[in-house]
């Protein structure tokens, strides 16, 4: 879990500097910087695979280790930030990526600063202080024996163990390829194959099934698969008699069964990262994707970092959340995004006790008040 | 034509999962089998108090094409009768069925009377602890709840609970007073 995080120079992330929870919203206007975040991670979690910078930014084709990595948009071009004050000025500037990471009971520091031609790491164990300071690992992290290469690794693999949620509605319809899966894809690849797994868990089956019954007006009886000639599963709900294959599920109940699926998987990722969490769910329905992820990322439940535009989500947050639920806007001068925990934003608090908070953020309230 | 029944809880977010199945097939046992019950969750009420307010000033506007509403708060140890009374006379006067039906002492008793063998308490004393949610329900949640489902398992476990739904009602008598009202408005 990455505890706290710094990053400068990224994209439109000139500088900013948060402390994490499980679950971690984003909120705010088009291009407020809330991608722009979650590409930040994306970039750790390419560096984590031990692919080169080049690659980590502009993509990389599947190879016989790796499968295809697609770049941050527009990449090494745009990635670094640029005032608008002063366009061009700054595209030789190094980006910096600090984190702390809770790895098992251990914390360390990782940090990473890209230049135009390659990137310098530095990994500190905060904890048991084996490095007395960062210049001694660029010597001592080379040695596979060494403490502080292992320390190095474990950070590595803990960052790229990360799962970005994008599915693409025709892989969710589509056949699985194989029969069971312990993960999901990116895409939605392997769906079914991990529905497979989890119906073969009673107790998995039960809460599963549990999910989509709130999400859905119909008599959901029951969730299965449905076989391929070749014994490739489909995902299909039951309702009654009726067997429902994905092809005919409306978009939003496929996308809520497959976000849910994530949550049940049994190779879980250490971080889920979900764009715009609302797509395709009836409004009356957040309630429910809220308490989802709230209810799987507490615990030993992967953290989550999630983007949203919908005030109903808003709306379903305790004042407890509001730590880890920040608010991105741009600086009209700069054009430098500017994240802040709801909790750090005067009044918002007192104003939520008679106001709700999706109305705030529908009025644009809160784009004035830091 | 569907019997459409809005349910008002004090605070939705885990009451839904205790309401819902409740009153459904309570409805079912009514004659009222295919009944459509909606739990409120938008506006979100926060407590009693607010909930009552909300009825006052936007629900019963808002929802006078209901069949039925219920109002299905935690009694916390208050007897809520004359407000109970003044708002259902309020409701009838805008043409709209009302009735209010406080928990003993709070609502997650419904659940729990389905599981009087798994409790340490003598079921007198779990009916009468006002924080019964903190001190019965939570560690019985830990305990027999499925924290991969929706409210912790409270789905799941009332499900199963409303097996013994004739029980329910001998143990909680204000949910067969509740009935026996239903079946009045009905007949």
């Amino acid at each position: 879990m990455i505890t706290e995080i710094e990053i400068e120079g990224f994209k439109s992330l000139e500088k900013v500097h948060l402390k994490l929870g499980k679950l971690n919203l984003f909120v705010g206007a088009n291009a407020s910087g809330k991608s722009n975040f979650l590409e930040a991670l994306r970039v750790l979690q390419g560096i984590g695979y031990g692919f080169k910078i080049n690659e980590v930014l502009n993509g990389k084709p599947k190879s016989a280790t790796s499968e295809v990595w697609e770049g941050i948009r527009g990449g090494s071009r745009y990635a670094t930030f640029s005032a608008r004050s002063k366009p061009g000025l700054e595209a030789e500037r190094e980006i910096k990526l600090s984190t702390v990471l809770k790895v098992g009971d251990s914390q360390h520091q990782y940090s990473v600063s890209i230049f135009k031609n390659g990137i310098r790491s530095e990994a500190l164990d905060r904890e048991e202080r084996t490095v007395p300071s960062t210049l001694a690992f660029s010597f001592l992290g080379q040695i596979p024996q060494s403490p502080l290469f292992q320390v190095h690794e474990k950070v590595k693999r803990a960052l790229s163990n990360m799962q970005k949620i994008d599915f693409d509605m025709a892989t969710l319809r589509a056949y699985s390829q194989d029969s069971v899966a312990q993960r999901i894809g990116e895409r939605g690849e392997n769906f079914a194959a991990l529905i497979s797994k989890i119906l073969m868990e009673e107790r998995l089956k039960k809460a599963y099934l549990s999910w989509l019954s709130q999400l859905t007006p119909m008599e959901l009886e029951d969730v299965t698969v449905l076989p391929g000639a070749l014994g490739e599963p489909l995902f299909a709900l039951k309702e009654g008699d009726n067997v429902l294959p994905a092809p005919i599920l409306s978009d939003g109940t496929l996308r809520f069964a497959a976000i849910t699926a994530a949550f049940f998987q049994m190779d879980m990722p250490d971080i889920i990262k979900i764009e715009e969490i609302e797509n395709g769910i009836h409004p009356s329905r957040l309630r429910l994707l809220v308490e989802l992820l709230k209810s799987q990322s507490g615990g030993t439940g992967p953290q989550v970092f999630a983007t949203t535009h919908s005030p109903v989500v808003l709306a379903w947050l305790e004042e407890s959340d509001y730590k880890t639920t920040f608010f991105c806007r741009r600086d009209e001068e700069t054009g430098a995004s500017i994240i802040k925990p709801l909790s750090e934003i005067p009044r918002l608090v007192e104003l939520v006790k008679n106001q709700s908070l999706g109305e705030l953020f529908t009025e644009g309230w809160m784009e004035a008040a830091f | 034509m569907s019997f459409d029944v809005l349910v008002v809880p004090e605070d939705p977010a885990n009451n839904g999962y205790i309401l819902k199945p409740l009153i459904s097939r309570m409805l079912a046992e009514c004659g009222k089998a295919n009944a459509r019950v909606t739990v409120l969750s938008n506006p979100r009420t926060k407590g009693y108090e607010h909930a009552k307010a909300l009825l006052r000033n936007q629900l019963f506007l808002r929802y006078r094409h209901m069949k039925l509403i219920l109002f299905l708060p935690d009694a916390d140890g208050k007897n809520r009768e004359g407000e109970f009374q003044a708002l259902e006379d309020e409701a009838n006067r805008q043409g709209v069925r009302l009735l209010c039906c406080a928990a003993k002492e709070e609502v997650e008793v419904w659940l729990l009377a389905g599981y009087r063998d798994k409790l340490e308490q003598r079921w007198q004393d779990v009916r009468s602890d006002t924080s019964v949610k903190e001190n019965v329900f939570q560690p019985f949640l830990a305990a027999y709840g499925n924290p991969k489902a929706p409210g912790g398992g409270r789905d799941l476990l009332m499900a199963k609970m409303l097996s013994s739904y004739g029980a329910l009602l001998q143990l909680c008598p204000e949910l067969a007073e509740l009935e026996r009202r239903i079946r009045e408005i009905l007949s």
